[in-house]
């Protein structure tokens, strides 16, 4: 016999996350709904003799989708044969916004749902200023009230014990306008087993994906037919719920002064302050920034040296031959290139969490949607921009708490183009290399162009969202609904859960196709199609008789890597590098650079014979490889091959260019779908060959 | 093991890793509905 589904159903914030951990303690997984990216939260408890299925469904204030989310919501309890059908609904409620919860727990047994009713942080009542008759609220609801405090645990033991129990036949509040009655019989003769409340919900709803296209398109004929409107009928039930429950609930919940809300209100007066909101969410904003820069620093040079202790050790352990080779340096370095990240990740996801579960989140949507909202963004998408700055990876997760699809999908497209600091490095050998080290108007010329290259990346971010903007449309239409709850101290298991969750889905998901990146790309720098590369020794010490040991190491990496398959690579796309300045060398540092943009730097170091291993924050180190790509000369033009035209040129390019297969990853993990990681690496590339192909055309 | 076989193994291992990275494109399984992940609430403006 199949475990029976409970699936918690409820607003949003009224801690039903909590409940759920506190249910199914560490026995959850978080997943995605099948083929979609909506998060799924399940979970067991044993109890009763039996094994329940736990559900903790996403947030939504009424059955009514207006996001990708409810639909998910709304299909679960409308579809029998959903895997995730309850056979018990919690609908779990908070004291403050009961009345709200009381229309979504009435629609949903008008559904014709077993439900029954769930009043969490009950010890909020009292300083809510609220007084609730409990009897009588049973009474109005047919259903036990079961009160829970989730973060004490108090109630639960209550509420398992009442999961066997089959709720009491329901007949609603809910009286739909003889209006509506001839179109509703139509209905009803499609789905004969449905409530008339369920056929009600199909007639004034855009679309049902559960339903047959037939279906589908029989219900549209009613709603010609009958000229229906489906954004009336929805304004209409909601009125007819909100007048009726309203006027119900009077003998049975009191409202003094709520002091919680005072003590809220108090702290709004600072945290939304038109002046004083906005420097103190800077300043959290800097802290972030700091922290995931300078906290994770020490962590991240500790994985850094723990992978290259491990291979190292496997170097001197495994034997020579490139199946080994591929293992240290493909698959562990890849696995290496993954981890390093987590410490950004969990610091980044420790404090999204924490301003979440403390109610501050809502409060940064109030104060940046207004600047956001004419890029096309959301006031949430201030964090993935601002922490994109650190490292587009974590920035692109943390996307995930933007609720509207579109605004969420905007913030993963444009975040890569804040400048992290992979492009650091780049941009301080290029600067180093192009930028003349004099004062203009006091100010050093290297660090303002410095400066002007992180203008650039919030430029292009901007920039490119208000052009997204135009020309991706939302499937439905949007409005944005958010709430300001109380303040509360946040629940630290709910913090360390989600931090977990993100690092382990990281690590897990967008870890597999970086992995499988790295292997390409490691195959292609390490085979060739011939002779140059498999016997280089040979050919270099033809051309380089007398080269020392050290330096002729160096020659045959440097020989090895030109025709290697990546070498070909890089001169294959030389035609269409040339117009920008560039020529095949740099070629080869752009394509493997595609790994990381760091690689750039070590690639240019082997290509002009120094070795992988060069120090960027070695002054010695920094100044051979500067002194060696200042003497190249290019090819193709005969003058320098790093001069102010192919600088700026290459500045551009790194800055707007989608170099880095951790990013694409983290993207086609966030948006389930290929198509949108693929719009955004051609338009990021696209833009920036055209941006530095003017500048190099121009300077020249 | 054999030069040859660590070749074959590299080699099935670098096929193995170009599938899993291209799958998706040559997929067919049908994307109507909502099976496009976040992104599935959205689409290009034909008229744009």
């Amino acid at each position: 016999m199949k475990n029976p589904n409970i699936v918690l159903l409820g607003n949003p914030n009224v801690g039903k996350t909590s409940l759920f951990n506190r249910l199914t303690k560490l026995n959850q997984k978080v997943g995605n709904y099948p083929g979609i990216t909506v998060e799924k939260r399940e979970g067991t408890l044993k109890a009763h003799n039996k094994t329940y299925h736990i559900i903790d469904l996403p947030g939504t204030y009424t059955l009514f989708p207006n996001s990708l989310d409810e639909e998910i919501v709304f299909q679960i309890l409308s579809d029998k044969n959903n895997p995730y059908h309850p056979d018990l609904t919690l609908v779990v409620a908070e004291p403050a916004t009961i009345k709200r919860s009381i229309i979504l727990y009435q629609q949903a047994r008008e559904l014709g749902i077993p439900a029954i009713f769930v009043i969490n942080m009950m010890d909020e009542i009292e300083s809510k200023g609220m007084q609730i008759d409990i009897q009588k609220l049973e009474v109005y609801l047919k259903t036990k009230v079961y009160k829970t405090n989730a973060r004490t645990g108090k109630g639960i033991d209550e509420l398992v014990a009442a999961f066997p129990q089959s709720p009491v036949t329901y007949f609603g509040n809910f009286q739909i306008p003889a209006t509506y009655s001839a179109a509703l019989d139509e209905a009803k003769r499609i789905f004969p087993l449905a409530t008339e409340y369920l056929t009600w919900q199909y007639l004034a709803q855009e679309r049902i994906s559960s339903l047959t296209a037939e279906q589908q398109k029989a219900l549209e004929e009613i709603r010609t037919k009958h000229q229906l409107n489906i954004h009336e009928m929805q304004k209409l039930e909601s009125q007819i719920r909100h007048d009726a429950i309203t006027e119900d609930l009077k003998p049975i919940i009191q409202k003094a002064e709520n002091k919680k809300l005072n003590n809220t209100s108090k702290i709004d007066r600072i945290l939304l302050h038109p002046i004083l909101g906005y420097i103190i969410f800077f300043g959290l904003l800097f802290v972030i920034f700091q922290a995931i820069f300078a906290w994770s620093g020490p962590l991240m040079d500790w994985i850094d040296g723990l992978f290259a202790d491990i291979t190292e050790k496997l170097d001197a352990a495994l034997p020579d031959g490139p199946l080994a080779s591929l293992f240290i340096y493909g698959i562990v370095a890849g696995v290496g290139g993954i981890v390093i990240f987590l410490p950004q990740i969990v610091i980044l996801f420790l404090f999204l969490s924490l301003m979440e579960e403390s109610g501050y989140m809502s409060r940064v949507v109030f104060l940046m949607d207004r600047w956001l909202k004419p890029f096309g963004l959301n006031g949430k998408s201030v964090i993935p921009l601002m922490s994109g700055a650190a490292c587009a990876i974590p920035a692109v997760m943390s996307a995930r708490n933007i609720e509207n699809p579109k605004e969420r999908l905007l913030t993963m497209l444009v975040t890569p183009f804040m400048t992290c600091s992979a492009r650091l490095p780049i941009y301080i050998v290029i600067i180093g290399l192009v930028i003349p080290e004099t004062s203009v108007l006091g100010f050093n010329l290297q660090g303002m162009v410095l400066f002007a290259m992180y203008l650039l990346g919030i430029i292009g971010a901007l920039g490119s969202a208000w052009i997204l903007n135009k020309v991706i449309k939302s499937v439905r239409s949007s409005y944005l609904i958010f709430e300001l709850p109380t303040y509360k101290a946040p629940d630290w298991k709910n913090v360390l859960t989600n931090v977990w969750d993100k690092a382990s889905g990281f690590l897990w998901d967008a870890g597999k196709i970086i992995l499988m990146i790295s292997i390409v790309l490691w195959v292609l720098g390490n085979f060739g199609p011939n002779d140059k590369f498999y016997k280089a020794d040979e050919y270099v010490t033809a051309m380089k008789p007398n080269l020392e040991e050290e330096q002729f190491d160096k020659e045959v990496a440097s020989y090895k890597l030109e025709h290697s398959f990546l070498g070909y690579l890089g001169m294959g796309i030389e035609p269409f590098v040339r117009p920008l300045g560039y020529d095949w060398k740099m070629g080869i540092g752009l394509i493997s650079s595609f790994a990381a943009r760091e690689v750039f730097v070590g690639t240019m170091a082997v290509v002009y014979s120094l070795g992988d291993e060069v120090d960027i924050e070695d002054d010695g180190q920094k100044r051979s490889l500067l002194d060696k790509m200042r003497s190249e000369i290019n090819a193709n033009t005969g003058k320098p091959a790093y001069n102010m035209a192919s600088g700026i040129s290459l500045l551009l390019f790194y800055a707007f260019a989608m170099q880095c297969m951790a990013t694409i990853g983290v993207v086609r993990k966030e948006t389930g779908s290929w198509k949108w990681t693929l719009i955004q690496t051609l338009f990021m590339t696209g833009l920036a060959y055209v941006a530095a192909l003017i500048a190099y055309q121009l300077l020249k | 093991m054999g030069l040859i076989i660590q070749y074959i193994i590299i080699f099935i291992l670098f096929i193995g890793a170009l599938y899993f990275i291209f799958k998706p494109f040559f997929s067919k399984k049908s994307n109507s509905g909502c099976g496009k992940g976040c992104s599935c609430d959205v689409k290009m403006d034909p008229k744009k």
